[in-house]
């Protein structure tokens, strides 16, 4: 409809209703009336001929309190929505690293082998204490947590091996070392405050 | 030397130092540069505003004021890449839109159809004519009333009614139709030959 609105439109502005060809004019006849069609075009014509006052603008005077605005690239309520936007963003971004886990092992993973050189069974490596950091902005509840990790390798670690039979070798249980050189339990005074037990020497 | 200088300039130079954040312009070049503007725009502002407000000359005198301020105020909106008339007569459409919702459709008194008889009193009956098409003008709705000043009392070229008024081509074109054929259903009394005998159309 709106189609032949602006094509009517054209027409009237451009042709008389003699000037029409046969199709535009049984099409402007689909619509208005030739009078109409007519009519319309001397609406337009008049409409030139129409009077309004020539009145002069008033002279342009900037009021004193709107003058401060000529300094202002933005408006003042602009420029604090913009602040607040930017404020906003800057916490949400800040508070979403806090919820990414940072993981920080506090000291090297214990390594454990069975080896006896050759033996490439698996060893579990464990990984103890997790620090997890949080942004100091966000730091209003610190939680510490302990997570174990069991890790499983292939392939054995080449640092400290604890072969069999190389282990470190231990002093042989003497007599001299079994002797007491502090007081007997029932020689000692402050036995008395600890419950009645009775101590039996095995070694011997 | 300044008020020379700003002769010289296009209209959107001028309103970007109104703006006034491109280069270091000062308080009082930012200032002249709107009442050069106002100089260039005021009086073309204050005929569209009387054929808007149905010729109530002191209301289109306040606007004419008034519009110079919001440019002002919404300096920061003008787009340099876009041309100044365009953007001050959406703002000074949207102004007359707004007092439309808030005042409603004035209403005019039709002018006494007392046609005189015969072709003879032809001048009497164009004048008739002339007040009748008038009080059809200012009787249309605010988006027809808007197309058709722009068109056939400040004669802007279709494209600029499309830009001024924010919608395309074709519903331009459709709003000057139905703008035309309601003016034209009030004065189906009149003798359509007028067109030949006492207005020509190009």
């Amino acid at each position: 409809m709106e189609e032949q609105h602006e094509r009517l439109f054209d027409l009237i502005e451009s042709k008389s209703f003699e000037e029409l060809t046969s199709e535009e004019r049984t099409f402007v006849l689909n619509h208005l009336t030739e009078a109409e069609y007519t009519l319309q075009r001397t609406v337009i014509s008049a409409t030139a001929a129409l009077e309004y006052s020539s009145d002069e603008p008033r002279a342009f005077s900037i009021p004193e309190k709107k003058k401060s605005i000529l300094n202002r690239t933005i408006p003042l309520y602009q420029a604090l929505i913009g602040a607040a936007c930017l404020a906003l963003l800057f916490f949400v971004v800040g508070n979403k690293k806090s919820y990414s886990l940072n993981w920080r092992f506090s000291e090297h993973p214990l390594e454990i082998s069975l080896a006896n050189g050759t033996s490439a069974s698996p060893v579990k490596i464990i990984h103890d204490t997790i620090v997890r950091e949080i942004p100091i902005i966000s730091a209003s509840k610190v939680i510490h947590d302990t997570i174990t990790v069991v890790q499983t390798i292939l392939q054995q670690p080449e640092k400290r091996m604890l072969e069999v039979g190389k282990t470190a070798s231990y002093p042989e249980l003497t007599e001299k070392l079994l002797e007491s050189k502090s007081p007997s339990y029932k020689d000692d005074q402050t036995a008395q405050f600890l419950p009645s037990v009775s101590v039996v020497n095995t070694m011997k | 030397m300044n008020n020379l200088h700003h002769k010289q300039q296009s209209d959107e130079e001028l309103m970007v130092q109104v703006m006034g954040h491109h280069s270091p312009f000062s308080t009082k070049q930012a200032e002249a540069a709107l009442v050069e503007l106002h100089h260039r725009y005021s009086r073309k502002l204050l005929g569209y505003f009387i054929k808007m407000l149905n010729k109530d000359v002191d209301l289109a005198q306040d606007f004419v004021q008034d519009i110079f301020l919001k440019l002002l105020e919404k300096k920061h909106l003008f787009d340099p890449n876009k041309k100044f008339y365009s953007w001050i007569f959406t703002i000074a459409s949207n102004m007359c839109k707004t007092a439309y919702r808030h005042h409603g459709k004035t209403v005019s008194l039709y002018p006494e159809m007392n046609h005189p008889s015969g072709l003879a009193e032809n001048l009497a009956e164009k004048q008739l004519f002339l007040k009748a098409l008038q009080a059809g003008i200012d009787n249309l709705e605010h988006h027809h009333k808007t197309v058709f000043v722009l068109r056939y009392l400040e004669h802007f070229p279709l494209n600029e009614i499309a830009e001024i008024t924010e919608s395309s081509l074709g519903t331009v074109k459709s709003r000057l139709f139905y703008a035309t054929r309601k003016i034209t259903d009030q004065l189906k009394h009149f003798d359509p030959s007028f067109e030949t005998t006492l207005f020509k159309l190009n």
